[in-house]
């Protein structure tokens, strides 16, 4: 009876063990990666800890982004690049892309004053959890209140929860939450008093193990304590089934979203005046500069295309264009896919909110006009973020001969600049419009195939577009008669023409373009906290700041204590003080304390 | 006898159950292709001179290359020309391609069982590949320096004849130190405080110094001395 059992459960076990080689067998190619990750949840998550929840248009929202990554072929991955999007009922007011290093990033979202009042959402997700639904992305509501909006009228309040309730979510928080506790040597402070508050950090068989934290120092406002917890969110583990309602073909483009570690993929798709799609054309992706650069991509047999964008054009505006002009097709149109658009609708937190908090928002919107009648109100640290290597995707380094035009006579038009000044060029028509051909060195002839235009660092069509510009309007002008090789694509000579007054801009294209502005990162802006020992502030100077204090850098080895220290407001009130953040090995921190300014 | 099977029967279902959940996750979460950063140069013109051992491996072999922002490609078929200072990449469509030095950090090559690792060296503020030799606390590199010898005219062409005079460049604490030879007596006057611990070295160990293997290992032994006196 026992053999039985047992030749059944090892039969059991080699059919299961069959299934899994077969599954593991299966040759992972991008188009298959859907099916893969079909019924399994996210295994990326985000977490975005914000210095409060509630805000006055006119403040800045400082924040702090975490991600845990996920184990693939035995080594830890994740993204490096996090996507946040503000946005009101109606639409996103804010667009971000913040760069991660180490598993984090922190920066500030400006507020801006004519913000109106209602209820706000911060999402933030990766390119990567875009293959899941939007159930596995970040999601944090905030209320946000229009400085000068006196009647709330937008908003709806109720005596269902009193304050006394609220505040028992705060103080049930108090209790640290893993292997970090916050130390205080008391919880009451004077009225500009300095704060000093130890954490330290003590974890059992992880003697390694450094914390990486933010701290935040904020007014008890008693609203939303939603269980929030970078300790929940980043250990669940949701189902979401990815969407696989998007047309699978053989040659199209992966209808998958990579992992975003070294920059961001951009795609978009081309089609004639008729929605047939557009194969195999080669698209550049170039910006205005002093320097010819471009990338190039090929659309598949449905007309997708996908750049991965080098650094250097973030935050530029970009112009994407064929790279050669057809004639005999010029009804074509290039669309770009926005990343930042959702799906689901803001699903608010709250509906109605305490009546005891109208008197509060009356009080802040009260604080924030004094606070901002002072110069030190706005305490932002703008640090840019810079990249520590680019490589500039430049389309030529030494050009085999360079013009300089004020070196020359005055030449009314492009065609006396190619007979006068640039040698070894000729200008020909070629079916109705003005090629530009180079001289081949190697060959001892003129290339059949016309040269490359670049103008102010931009590809061009084809010489139409120049022939007017002037001795007066051209500053250089480069010439490369070499063949130039790049990855798989050949340039038969290049021609790069600075202007002196952007002619670029005035230049109309023949074949589609679409100028596109590539999202603004989030900067590595940091809190400046007023600090009374080192900065001479007259009593009778107000300061109400209700957050006394944020640092999204706090970093602490294992057995250690990190001390910070800040000075308190003006402002008498209970504040929380919040710590967040992961471990090295990914584990999620937090801890949380109350304390209390007196006059 | 029980307990055994028990185990196993706990074993039978927990190991499948464990490689299970590897499978969500895959090594292709990334896209590697021509997305990626690119070889860039310009195609390689004859210019009707015939060279003779212009190249630091005259054959073609495969190759990686390193991009400066870290990004590499591996497995291509490369040249290095030591006269130009030209890595030269043999692209199957187009032919041979002069690679953009700018973009290049280091590179390697493959013969015969043998990899040859260069890497982009400052020598008198201009970058010159160089290869590495030794790297521990102290880096060796060798410039594959060669200068136009003689030159041979013949009815159909003109041959250039090269000659090889290698320099070694020592990277010690930030700092470069040029030997002109794989030699000792070089190796002192390079670093003239250290002669007599160098000299001792090699007593003690028996060394001696007939190839530039031999002089690799002096200063593999030597390591310490060097690191020590700068």
């Amino acid at each position: 009876m026992y053999k039985n059992f047992y030749l059944l459960v090892s039969l059991l076990f080699l059919c299961q063990f069959a299934l899994q080689s077969s599954a593991q067998d299966v040759n992972l190619s991008s188009k298959k990666i859907n099916e893969k990750f079909k019924n399994f949840s996210c295994p990326e998550k985000v977490y975005i800890h914000t210095d409060r929840d509630f805000y006055i248009a006119g403040e800045n929202m400082f924040f702090k982004s975490y991600i845990s990554g996920f184990t693939s072929d035995e080594k830890q991955i994740q993204s490096n690049i996090i996507y946040l999007v503000l946005r009101d009922e109606k639409s996103n007011i804010e667009t971000l892309i913040t760069y991660l290093k180490n598993g984090s990033s922190s920066g500030h979202i400006y507020l801006p004053d004519t913000l109106k009042t209602g209820k706000y959402e911060l999402v933030a997700f990766t390119n990567f959890m875009r293959n899941f639904d939007e159930s596995c992305y970040f999601k944090k509501n905030f209320l946000i209140v229009n400085r000068f909006d006196k009647t709330l009228p937008t908003l709806q309040f109720n005596d269902t929860l009193n304050i006394e309730q609220s505040a028992n979510l705060v103080t049930n928080k108090k209790t640290n939450v893993g292997a970090l506790e916050i130390i205080l040597i008391k919880d009451s402070f004077k009225t500009r008093e300095n704060i000093k508050i130890g954490l330290k950090l003590k974890t059992e068989g992880k003697t390694a193990a450094i914390a990486n934290l933010s701290v935040t120092v904020k007014e008890a406002n008693f609203l939303f304590d939603n269980n929030f917890d970078i300790v929940n969110l980043l250990n669940e583990n949701k189902n979401s089934v990815i969407d696989i309602k998007k047309k699978k073909t053989n040659d199209t483009i992966i209808d998958f979203y990579p992992l975003e570690r070294n920059g961001i993929y951009l795609r978009g798709k081309i089609k004639d005046k008729t929605n047939q799609q557009i194969k195999n054309e080669c698209l550049v992706l170039s910006s205005p500069d002093s320097i010819a650069n471009f990338q190039y991509t090929f659309s598949d047999a449905v007309g997708n295309f996908q750049f991965l964008v080098n650094n250097y054009y973030l935050g530029k505006e970009v112009y994407i264009k064929p790279l050669h002009n057809q004639i005999s097709n010029p009804d074509r149109s290039i669309s770009i896919e926005d990343k930042f658009t959702l799906k689901e609708s803001l699903n608010p937190a709250f509906k109605v909110l305490p009546k005891y908090f109208y008197n509060y928002i009356t009080y802040s919107q009260q604080i924030v006009y004094i606070q901002k009648s002072y110069p030190d109100s706005n305490a932002v640290n703008n640090r840019e973020w810079t990249f520590d290597k680019i490589i500039i995707p430049r389309a030529y380094f030494s050009p085999y001969l360079n013009y300089n035009t004020k070196d020359y006579i005055q030449l009314n038009d492009f065609n006396d600049i190619v007979t006068n000044i640039i040698m070894r060029t000729k200008l020909e028509k070629v079916k109705n419009t003005n090629e530009l051909f180079v001289f081949d060195p190697n060959a001892k002839e003129y290339r059949t195939t016309p040269a490359i235009i670049f103008v102010d660092g931009v590809p061009i069509d084809n010489a139409d577009k120049i022939l007017s510009f002037s001795s007066d309007d051209v500053d250089k002008i480069a010439l490369c008669l070499n063949s130039r090789i790049l990855g798989n694509l050949e340039l038969n000579g290049l021609v790069s023409i600075n202007t002196k007054k952007n002619k670029l801009s005035s230049i109309v294209f023949n074949s589609p373009v679409i100028k596109y502005k590539l999202d603004r990162i989030a900067d590595n802006s940091v809190f400046k906290p007023t600090n009374y020992s080192t900065t001479k502030i007259p009593k009778y100077a107000p300061d109400f700041r209700q957050l006394l204090y944020w640092n999204p850098n706090v970093s602490i080895n294992n057995n250690e204590t990190a001390n910070v220290d800040f000075f308190a407001s003006d402002c008498v009130s209970d504040y929380v003080v919040e710590v967040k953040g992961i471990l090295t090995d990914g584990t999620p921190i937090c801890a949380y304390a109350k304390i209390k300014v007196y006059r | 006898m029980n307990m055994k099977k028990s185990i196993l029967f706990v074993l039978y279902f927990l190991i499948p159950a464990i490689m299970f959940a590897q499978v969500a996750i895959t090594d292709s979460v990334e896209i590697k292709n021509y997305l990626n950063q690119q070889l860039t140069g310009d195609k390689n013109i004859n210019t009707g001179f015939k060279y003779q051992n212009l190249y630091y491996i005259d054959s073609w072999c495969m190759g990686d290359v390193v991009f400066s922002t870290g990004d590499f490609i591996k497995q291509i078929p490369l040249r290095y020309d030591c006269l130009n200072n030209q890595l030269v990449w043999l692209n199957v469509k187009v032919g041979q391609v002069k690679l953009d030095n700018q973009n290049i950090s280091e590179f390697s090559l493959y013969d015969a069982g043998l990899s040859y690792r260069f890497r982009k060296t400052k020598i008198n503020n201009s970058d010159v590949y160089c290869e590495l030799l030794f790297e521990n606390k102290i880096k060796l590199f060798a410039q594959r320096k060669i200068i136009i010898g003689s030159t041979v005219y013949e009815l159909d062409a003109i041959y250039l004849c090269y000659k090889r005079i290698p320099v070694y460049i020592f990277e010690i604490k930030g700092k470069t130190y040029f030997c002109k030879k794989p030699k000792i007596k070089s190796l002192i006057e390079t670093f003239p405080q250290a002669k007599e611990q160098i000299k001792q070295l090699i007593k003690q160990k028996h060394l001696k110094c007939k190839s530039e293997n031999d002089f690799i290992e002096i200063i593999k032994n030597c390591e310490e001395i060097l690191n020590n006196i700068v």
